[in-house]
């Protein structure tokens, strides 16, 4: 039977409560050492709680703490690169945990009767500035706080970059929506066309009582490229071309689309391009093949719907046909940034080449738009200067956050901004130094000891609804059911947890957690239980 | 109006499946890749681990498999003789032919039976039988595991969806067919409701938890089988297997013929006195009987003897791998060597034989209901080392074909009335969270009732209606007041009312059978009486268990049974309870 498992030699993989028959181990998650993938993750997610919530059976468990954690998880668990799956420490043993698409199948999960209306526990109100991914997490958070929260956004539609960033096959509208009205059910107020330093200042705010401000502002202004030729007909940035889609504004582009950059939005708007119906899409990007600045899986998506790829190359001048055709002058470029790292593309105009096209996308990057940081508040950079830990500028009571900050980057970063600037929020206003803080996580898990063996199993992935590259518009992945979901949190190896025997009734001595643990942390007794020896003769 | 009462979505988890497999072992894994050959959409659900793989994980891995080279006929008698003429012959045949298929099947999978030097499968006969012969799994120790592990690689290559640790409580019916199930996660008592068009059970034999590989299957499947209508057999015969009293160990029966002996207190090699012609190869339940037996005449305990085999044999038997392994050298450092030592033996309930009476398809009077391995019973009660390791495999593929076939047959998805469902889950969930007797203390006590030998070896009306009288008891007073403080013992208190039932179901059955055959051994009635040649078969009613019979259908087959293999055991003259002679 079972006696102990050794505390100083488990590393809570959780093998022994996955295989044991009569169920007798529980997990204790809530642990000091942080798990490799929530080490790595900018929001950050307590992932290996939410895996454990799932591998105990409760999903509704897992959702609430997901909530706890990212309230944007539906969004992040369709874009984000997946920082957390890079340091997964199955990947070494056969593949990573898909901890993203765990992360989607939490978000879409709708629990019924949920309660959303948070008591109000604060005095002061709070201005959330921007209903992008960090100023939709900030407002949640604060809300969740019982903060009055009242959230100020530009456009005539929450989302920022989420709605016009990223296209409807990736993160379709109506994944937004739900987390937008959840915000108005706690109580959240959104003024829509609303933009800071234009139908506002922060004084505005001062003045109405608004002591605390939130700037989640973004880069959402396109960079410009300045070459001969780059204005006129069918000529749009990334952003503008998107947004244009997804708006309905733009509704045809010809049989052949140029695409500028080698970024995610270029990536993006190239596939966009092709479901609009293009023939030939080719993106021209400065980077080598092996350096393209966007994430991996969205230039393998392009890939795979049959994009060219024109790398090591940069633009000379456009010139317009009476048709509408553009022939881009293509230069070669030999290098893209300087000794000290910064961006100067250095080209050579000897070697050239011609792509012509109806029409041509500019994605070369985004910027902070100079006229929505409150003046004061810029770097030399065009950023937003603040605290990269307590979120704080050099405005008494105003915080920031997300791309504003950071210059462009992953939603994550954007919604860990939000919740990090919640948390320094709360504790400014109740007049405790920042330095207070606690820290973003503990020790991180030190990883598997090299003789531990786990054993394999297989990763489920999402599949696609059709075929990549046969075009449409609707969401091109099917997210977990609860079978695949469920099978997929059970290979999480809860790393950094403990192992402790909690229902001893019924163990059959089958040594299979003894076996079967990596560590050698488990002793079983090889006697059984004695009770059932109870056959025997009795008196005749 | 509750909203639950309008809607399943709101009540749990909602899944839909042409095939719902209840339980992951060899049987269950074995339907549900024969299934998913045919149908795309197949779930096994389990309230055990994920990929566990069932009990067979624990087994030998050794496999009855017929000869082709040999007459099936001659299989079908050695059988007939063995099983006292109890049993379907034109199945029992199918089976055997099938198992050769399976063996392939393994082998094609990547698993290994042991050869010769040249190439010959090597073929172990069974309990002193002219043909039924077994072959043996390779490696030596883990040939359970590697069986389990071929066949969960295999499910999951082939797409067969799969849920842990949930466990089903109430089969769903759609008039006279199945709609599906409904459970219960046993972590997080989270609901679960679903569809499904054919229900193959495949959940094993109840037990009561003897701790010896058998605690999980408490005869919880037979519960919700008995509840939809399905109809049980063979309820009055138990396997009562000779263990180790402190451990367990596998692979008696290998030592056996290589000088290993049971011994009793005066260090008589008894089972010569009991089966002249057999000796201790005899099928264990008899070797149980004579153990019991020596007990009463005061020559107990009974040890297990290695002591007289030779060197080699030993090194060839010594446990290296595995649970085995592990077990061996612990006793070892415990001061305890199982090869030079006298150890202790007693005979033990292992679990009941008894399972679901299906016909040749291996569908239970149920449409829609189909009954795999373990659950499925076909004998009784003496039991062939390598038969559960065929019979898993030859009846699960056969429910997994044939259940597939009937799911096809059918486009529409079945409908399950929320009402119904809202009202089960509740009652299903009431125990959750409330004060009560634990599940565990009802068990020891429904174990007191089966375990003295009046009532489980030597049987007589007796015991058993002293045994009855108690478990009537049990059943009013404790069984309702059983409470279950978390989801997992809300899972363990199913078991036990289930284990309740099964008890009601042995002794009831062994009432009714008023003579010896097969396991079944009457100290009142130690002979064969024509009248009793057929199957008892229990159903359900109005919550009340029922009993009826049926005849073997002799004429129908080619064997006549002239020969018994429960001749071959003598009882030598008991004071106490009086030998063949006394009857």
């Amino acid at each position: 039977m079972i006696q102990r498992v050794d505390q100083s030699k488990c590393i809570g993989c959780g093998t022994c409560q996955r295989i044991c028959p009569l169920d007798v181990f529980r997990l204790d998650v809530k642990q000091d050492v942080t798990s490799p993938c929530s080490a790595a993750c900018p929001i950050p997610n307590d992932i290996r709680s939410m895996h454990y919530q799932l591998q105990t059976g409760s999903i509704e468990g897992a959702v609430r703490m997901m909530l706890d954690n990212n309230p944007l998880a539906s969004v992040t668990g369709r874009v984000c690169p997946r920082f957390c799956e890079s340091e997964c420490t199955r990947k070494n043993i056969d593949a990573a945990v898909n901890i993203s698409a765990i992360e989607q199948y939490l978000g879409d999960h709708v629990i019924q009767d949920w309660v959303d209306k948070v008591p109000r526990r604060h005095a002061a109100p709070v201005a959330v500035v921007g209903a992008g991914p960090a100023g939709l997490s900030c407002a949640y958070f604060l809300a969740a706080d019982g903060f009055q929260v009242t959230l100020f956004e530009a456009k005539d539609e929450p989302g920022g970059m989420l709605r016009y960033a990223i296209p409807e096959y990736r993160l379709p509208s109506a994944v937004i929506a739900p987390i937008i009205s959840r915000l108005e059910k706690m109580g959240v107020i959104i003024k829509y066309n609303h933009a800071l330093n234009d139908a506002f200042s922060l004084d505005d705010l001062q003045a109405q009582g608004f002591r605390t401000v939130f700037l989640g502002l973004g880069a959402g202004k396109a960079k410009k490229l300045e070459v001969e030729g780059v204005a006129g007909e069918a000529i749009f940035s990334g952003l503008d071309f998107l947004k244009g889609v997804r708006t309905g504004r733009i509704a045809s582009i010809g049989s052949s689309v140029a695409v500028v950059g080698g970024g995610d939005v270029a990536m993006d708007a190239a596939q966009t391009a092709r479901r609009m119906g293009a023939r030939s899409v080719t993106l021209i990007a400065l980077e080598g093949e092996k350096d393209l600045p966007a994430y991996r899986h969205n230039i393998e998506a392009a890939r795979a719907e049959g994009i060219d790829f024109f790398c090591s190359l940069g633009v000379g001048r456009i010139a317009h046909h009476g048709s509408g055709t553009k022939v881009i002058d293509l230069v070669k470029c030999v290098c893209v940034y300087d000794e000290k790292g910064n961006f100067a593309p250095q080209l050579d105009a000897s070697a050239c080449s011609q792509v012509t096209a109806n029409t041509l996308i500019l994605a070369i990057g985004q910027e902070v738009d100079p006229a929505s940081v409150p003046a004061g508040l810029a770097s030399p950079e065009g950023l937003i200067k603040a605290g990269s830990d307590t979120c704080q500028t050099s405005a008494p009571g105003v915080f920031a956050a997300g791309d504003a900050v950071t210059g462009p980057a992953s939603v994550a970063q954007a919604i860990g901004g939000g919740k990090r600037a919640a948390q320094a929020i709360m504790l400014h206003l109740r007049g405790i130094e920042l330095v207070h803080l606690p820290p973003r996580m503990g020790p991180v898990f030190e990883g598997l000891p090299e003789e531990a063996a786990i054993e394999r199993s297989m990763r489920h992935e999402r599949q696609p609804f059709y075929r990549p590259g046969a075009g449409g518009f609707t969401e091109l992945y099917r997210g977990f059911d609860v079978v695949e979901a469920m099978a997929e949190a059970d290979r999480c190896l809860t790393c950094g947890a403990k192992s402790i025997p909690s229902y001893l009734d019924d163990c059959m001595t089958c040594f299979n957690c003894e076996i079967n643990c990596p560590t050698n942390a488990i002793f079983v007794h090889p006697f059984k239980e004695i009770l059932p020896r109870s056959l025997r003769p009795i008196e005749w | 109006m509750n909203p639950e009462y309008m809607d399943l979505d709101r009540q749990g988890n909602v899944l839909e499946t042409g095939v719902l497999v209840l339980g992951g072992g060899l049987a269950g894994l074995w339907a549900s890749i024969k299934a998913r050959a045919l149908i795309d959409d197949v779930l096994i659900v389990d309230k055990g681990p994920l990929n566990w793989g069932g009990l067979g994980s624990m087994c030998g891995g050794d496999m009855d498999v017929w000869d082709p080279n040999d007459d099936v006929m001659s299989w079908v008698d050695d059988l007939v003789y063995y099983f006292d003429g109890l049993i379907e012959q034109d199945v029992i045949e199918l089976l055997m032919r099938k198992s050769y298929e399976r063996f392939l099947d393994y082998e094609e999978m990547g698993h290994r039976f042991a050869r010769d030097d040249r190439g010959n499968l090597r073929r172990v006969k069974q309990r002193g039988l002219d043909h039924v012969s077994a072959l043996l799994s390779r490696p030596f120790g883990t040939g359970g595991h590697n069986l389990v592990s071929v066949l969960v690689n295999r499910t999951n290559q082939l797409g067969v969806r799969r849920l842990g640790r949930i466990q089903i409580t109430n089969i769903i019916k759609d008039g006279e067919g199945v709609a599906g199930v409904v459970g219960f996660h046993t972590r997080s008592g989270e609901f679960y409701i679903i569809k499904a068009k054919v229900i193959i059970v495949a959940t094993g034999n109840a037990n009561w938890k003897s701790s010896y590989g058998t605690n999980t299957c408490a005869g919880e499947g037979f519960a919700i089988a008995l509840d939809a209508g399905v109809r049980m057999r063979n309820f009055e015969y138990l396997k009562v297997w000779n263990v180790p009293k402190d451990f367990a160990w596998e692979g008696q029966t290998m030592l056996l013929p290589l000088g290993a002996r049971f011994v009793n207190a005066l260090g008589e090699d008894f089972m010569n006195k009991y089966s002249p012609k057999l000796g201790a190869k005899m099928d264990p339940h008899y070797n149980t009987r004579a153990m019991a037996e020596e007990y009463l005449a005061g020559r107990g305990p009974i040890y297990f003897d290695a002591s007289a085999m030779r060197d080699e044999d030993v090194e060839l038997l010594t446990p290296t791998g595995g649970w085995m392994g592990v077990n061996y050298t612990r006793l070892r450092q415990m001061g305890m060597d199982f090869f030079k030592d006298k150890l202790e033996w007693i005979p033990q309930i292992n679990y009941a034989i008894g399972g679901i009476d299906a016909d040749i398809e291996g569908q239970s009077n149920v449409k829609g209901i189909f009954a795999a391995g373990r659950a499925r019973n076909l004998e009784p009660g003496v039991y062939l080392g390598g038969w559960a390791v065929s019979g898993t495999a030859t009846t699960g593929a056969i429910a997994g074909e044939n259940g597939a076939k009937m799911a096809l047959s059918f486009a529409y998805q079945p409908r399950i009335d929320p009402a119904l469902t809202a009202k089960i889950k509740h009652e299903v969930l009431a125990p959750l969270g409330k004060a009560g007797i634990h599940p565990k203390e009802v068990l020891n006590e429904l174990r007191e009732v089966v375990a003295p030998y009046d009532v489980s070896i030597l049987k007589s009306e007796k015991g058993l209606s002293r045994a009855l009288n108690r478990l009537k008891e049990i059943q009013e007073e404790l069984l309702p007041l059983m409470a279950a403080e978390s989801p997992h013992y809300l899972m363990k208190a199913n078991e036990v009312r289930a284990m309740a039932q099964v008890t009601e179901m042995y002794l009831t059955s062994s009432l009714l059978r008023k003579e010896t055959r097969g396991g079944h051994y009457r100290v009142d009635y130690p002979g064969r009486d024509d009248h009793y040649f057929g199957w008892f078969l229990i159903s359900k009613e109005r919550g009340k268990l029922s009993w009826s019979f049926r005849r073997v259908p002799v004429e129908n087959y080619k064997v006549k049974p002239n020969r018994y293999y429960m001749d071959l055991f003598q009882s030598p003259g008991n004071p106490i309870i009086g030998g063949q002679d006394a009857t």
